[in-house]
């Protein structure tokens, strides 16, 4: 038997209560008032009857004493008084008979009447004989009348007599009803203590304990117990959420060993970026270099821009994919939504072209900054560029197209990807933001819309779907607000309007690898520099003890001692020498974890241009105090 | 057996009887007659006449007597054991009692079962509160008091009446109805007497007017009594006129008691015998028929409450409840009812039946207007 719903057990104790109230009052009602109602009828005509009885008695015996005075000193006064007094049976007698009178003093209460009437008539005629001066007729009628006083009041006092048996009979019935209704509220009171005590039990075994193990649950999770699991103990609601409980762990559970799996295979990537960079570097500075050579003509200069070209298009794709995977950082947000776009297209265009798939951009000219982050923005864009080239590589669609379009309105920047594939499938438009959705196969996680939409949100702005409700494509659009306007920047420092070059610079060269180092050294030897080279730090260390230097310039990573270890030496002994150096790395993220106090504008990311390299290294020297 | 469970077994017992009853009686229609003397022949004329039509509802229409033995018909006890044993009959509705001390005794007796109670000759004021299932016919104390009143003032031009009356609820309240009427009018009233069956009526009058002659002498009692009255102001030479109320109109003891003194007491009739209208003289015609005497007014108010209780079980069925709500629609929501004392109503505004002053010539009743003063 399926168990009852905590909503129907909640009703059912709601309601169970409100009847035992009703139930509890209407019995009482029940009990109470027609007793009650009959003993009040029974009584309250016997209180009116028993004063009016009082009247009466006094009425019939003042009459008598009154003729009695009358018959033994007649006088007009006492006649009088006779007369006033007889008046008031009429009153008297009429108030009896309006009474409603119970039935078993009736025929007493009437001939109680009779005889007080005839007693009037008794005194009326003394009177009338007195009058005509019969005295002795007039002593029989006062006889005659004492007797008809009697007779009164003796059946008065028996009609008191049957009323008071009727109050004790009701007295008696007021007293077995409140011994019923005691009996009848013990067993209800008892009755009720047992269901309270089952639907006490019931609540603690199907609310209380089970929310408490939720509740233990959702706490060790919280704590980072992904493999908490609950048994349900029963099909109703909070079954189900417990069961919703045991999903959403699994899903975590497993999200969290996809998580580390991307983390790992992030630092895998960005050490593979790395290698790859110190190669570009190498390959790109020696072909700029030859390049430099005015000598250098004809074939040999074509195939060094052919290599100088790819190289710097593999070193833009290095540098994106450590960019976008090193973890995000509380930036300050005044992302450039062109550059972002840019940069997210650098990270995907080999798949584009790879699937035949064509991009355009039309981006607007002169974008304010939006207000977010713009690693997140990458994030968000790369989301949608790579949901458009899944929508578009399995279509079938004759032009697949993907693009990119930039504008600002009303205060807000927006980014549109539209793609030409088959559209979002109706069954998951309206669940398209919702996590786990996707309509994608090969267990993909269904996370990217529902994050790329709550970092817009976070943001102030918004991710929606506007696509046509029927046909062919789909088209997203980020919209963010504006970024506060940045300060203005601050003029030149003079050291940089000094010294336009590097003239005369002395720098000090410290690479593990001789294919970076070289081209590198050359260039600066060109520019006017001169340069020392070192293949680590310890190298580095020991030139600086021969002579020193303007500049030192390092690879993070080495071999013995690397960047950082070189760092934290000059600064023990050197200090001026540690602010006057600056570095190269194809992998930046591990600055953070190192915390070693190298501020990140002073990290140039290989592989690097080299005209870069000279802005970069003019700009830090002539900042330097 | 506890008072639920015999309230169980009541409703239970009801509702067979009322599944039975849902089925035609053939059980004749019954309705009690409590009143002195022999009014059978009265009644006779009309069951005869509804049964010959095919009865009441279909179903014969019987008045039966209530069985009490004896005679008394003065003491309030008495009227209880009759209402009582009439009720016991299993009547429909009851016609009586005599007067409206025994009618008011009896009252309580019929509201408590439940069973409509229609007084032909009561007219005490009380009774239209007594119970809710007492309907009298004729108008109330205060109304006859009233026009006795009237009748004494402007017709007979006295100036000083004495007033006998029962010590009742009947003879209180038309002495009531007497003296409110004469108050502030110019009439003296020289005293009040009070009287019943077995009073010493001779000294009550000698002492009455002993002293000063009233011009007057209105009697609210019965019809042997007030005789009795006017045969002793007529033995002692007392010029004095007598006007009685409704309750002395009982011939022949009215007329038997006065003897002498009989000839010009005034007495107050609900109805006389010779009006025009065709009712009245089938009626007339029926009694002289069957009785071999001539009506008075008690017959011809028994006759039309017999047959207004027959025309309401007709109408609405023998259910008490509903017979009684159909006699207050009387004149309110529904047409009065014709008889022959004329149309008869009971809701508020009814408004009273006729009234005749009838005066003793020749031993029998005539309308005062139509004899010569």
């Amino acid at each position: 038997v399926r168990p009852l719903s905590i909503r129907a057990l909640t009703w059912l104790l709601v309601l169970s209560g409100g009847a035992v109230a009703t139930v509890t009052g209407t019995y009482a009602a029940f009990r109470v008032f027609p007793v009650v109602r009959e003993v009040r009828a029974a009584t309250t005509p016997l209180m009116v009857l028993s004063s009016r009885l009082r009247d009466y008695d006094a009425w019939i015996e003042r009459g008598a004493g009154l003729a009695q005075r009358l018959v033994v000193a007649p006088s007009p006064g006492v006649m009088d008084s006779l007369d006033r007094w007889m008046d008031r049976y009429d009153a008297l007698a009429g108030a009896l008979r309006g009474a409603a009178v119970p039935d078993s003093v009736l025929l007493l209460l009437a001939a109680a009447d009779d005889a007080a009437s005839r007693f009037a008539v008794t005194v009326e005629e003394l009177h009338a004989l007195l009058e005509l001066g019969r005295r002795a007729e007039a002593v029989q009628r006062l006889v005659e009348g004492r007797r008809l006083e009697a007779q009164v009041r003796e059946l008065a006092a028996e009609v008191q007599a049957r009323s008071l048996d009727r109050l004790v009979v009701a007295q008696r019935e007021v007293e077995a009803l409140s011994r019923r209704l005691l009996w009848a509220f013990l067993l209800w009171v008892l009755g009720s203590v047992a269901v309270m005590a089952a639907a006490v039990r019931l609540v603690r075994t199907r609310v209380e304990r089970p929310l408490r193990e939720l509740q233990g649950g959702l706490e060790r999770m919280a704590e980072g117990d992904l493999a908490a699991q609950l048994a349900p103990h029963a099909d109703d609601e909070i079954g189900a959420l417990t069961r919703q409980f045991n999903q959403m762990t699994a899903v975590l559970r497993s999200r969290a060993e996809t998580q580390g799996q991307m983390a790992a295979a992030s630092v895998l990537l960005a050490n593979v970026a790395h290698e790859v960079n110190n190669p570009l570097m190498s390959i790109g500075a020696t072909a700029e270099g030859r390049l430099a050579d005015a000598s250098v003509s004809g074939p040999l200069r074509r195939d060094l821009e052919e290599i100088l070209l790819q190289a710097r298009r593999a070193s833009r794709l290095a540098r994106g994919i450590v960019r976008f995977v090193r973890p995000a950082a509380a930036g300050d947000g005044g992302a450039d939504v062109n550059e972002v776009v840019r940069e997210a297209l650098d990270l995907i265009a080999f798949q584009f072209a790879a699937d035949g798939v064509a991009c355009s951009l039309d981006l607007a000219p002169g974008l304010p900054p939006a207000e977010l982050d713009a690693q997140k923005l990458e994030h968000v864009l790369v989301a949608l560029l790579t949901n458009a080239h899944h929508a578009l590589a399995r279509s079938g669609a004759a032009e697949r197209r993907v693009t990119v379009r930039t504008w600002a309105r009303d205060g807000r920047v927006c980014a549109e990807v539209r793609d030409t594939g088959p559209g979002v499938p109706s069954e998951i438009r309206d669940r398209l933001f919702l996590p786990f959705v996707s309509s994608r196969a090969g267990g993909h996680i269904g996370l990217g819309l529902y994050t790329a939409r709550l970092v817009a949100r976070e943001a102030g702005g918004d991710l929606e779907h506007e696509s046509p409700a029927e046909g062919p494509g789909a088209a997203f659009v980020v919209t963010l607000p504006v970024a506060p306007s940045p300060a203005p920047e601050t003029a030149p420092s003079p050291a940089a309007a000094r010294a336009p070059t590097l003239q005369g610079v002395t720098v000090l060269l410290v690479d593990d690898e001789p294919a970076v180092r070289s081209p590198l050294a050359r260039f600066l030897v060109r520019r006017g520099a001169t340069v020392r080279e070192a293949a680590n730090g310890h190298e580095a260390l020991a030139a600086l003890d021969v002579a020193g230097c303007d500049l030192i310039v390092a690879d993070l990573r080495m071999p013995g001692m690397d960047g950082v270890a070189l760092f934290r030496a000059l600064r023990e002994r050197a200090p001026e020498l540690a602010g006057r150096t600056v570095f190269l790395s194809g992998d930046v993220s591990q600055l953070g974890d190192l915390q070693v106090g190298i501020e990140p504008d002073r990290v140039l990311p290989k592989p690097v241009e080299l005209a870069e390299f000279e802005r970069f290294l003019l700009q830090h020297l002539h900042s330097v105090p | 057996v506890s008072p639920s469970s015999r309230r169980r077994a009541v409703a239970a017992l009801a509702l067979v009887a009322g599944v039975a009853g849902c089925r035609p009686s053939r059980e004749p229609v019954r309705i009690g007659l409590v009143f002195p003397g022999d009014f059978s022949p009265v009644t006779s004329l009309v069951s005869d006449a509804v049964n010959a039509a095919g009865g009441v509802r279909g179903r014969r229409l019987v008045v039966v007597r209530d069985t009490l033995p004896g005679a008394d018909w003065v003491l309030a006890e008495t009227d209880i054991r009759r209402a009582r044993s009439v009720v016991a009959l299993g009547v429909t509705a009851v016609v009586g009692h005599a007067g409206s001390r025994g009618s008011l005794a009896a009252a309580q007796v019929y509201s408590e079962a439940r069973v409509v109670q229609v007084v032909p000759t009561g007219t005490s004021r009380l009774l239209v509160g007594a119970g809710g299932w007492t309907f009298p016919l004729p108008p109330n104390d205060s109304v006859e008091g009233h026009f006795i009143a009237s009748f004494v003032r402007e017709r007979l031009r006295a100036r000083t009446v004495v007033v006998f009356y029962v010590n009742d609820e009947y003879g209180i309240g038309l002495r009531d109805g007497v003296r409110a009427a004469l108050a502030g009018t110019g009439v003296r009233v020289l005293r009040e007497v009070r009287y019943d069956l077995r009073a010493d009526l001779a000294a009550l009058v000698d002492a009455a007017v002993r002293g000063r002659v009233p011009d007057a002498v209105v009697v609210a009692g019965r019809g042997g009594e007030t005789g009795a009255i006017a045969r002793r102001l007529h033995e002692q030479g007392v010029p004095s006129r007598v006007v009685a109320g409704d309750g002395s109109y009982v011939l022949p003891e009215l007329v038997t008691a006065a003897g002498p003194g009989a000839e010009g007491i005034y007495v107050v009739a609900f109805w006389l015998p010779g009006a025009a209208d065709s009712a009245t003289r089938r009626l007339e015609a029926q009694v002289r028929e069957r009785l071999g005497r001539e009506p008075v007014a008690t017959d011809a108010l028994i006759f039309d409450a017999v047959r207004l209780l027959a025309a309401a079980v007709e109408a609405v069925g023998d259910r008490p409840q509903r017979i009684r709500r159909h006699l207050l629609e009387l004149g309110v929501s529904r047409p009065r009812f014709r008889g022959v004392t004329g149309e008869i109503g009971f809701g508020p505004g009814a408004g009273p039946p006729r009234l005749v002053m009838g005066v003793v010539r020749g031993g029998v009743v005539l309308p005062a207007d139509a004899v010569p003063r």
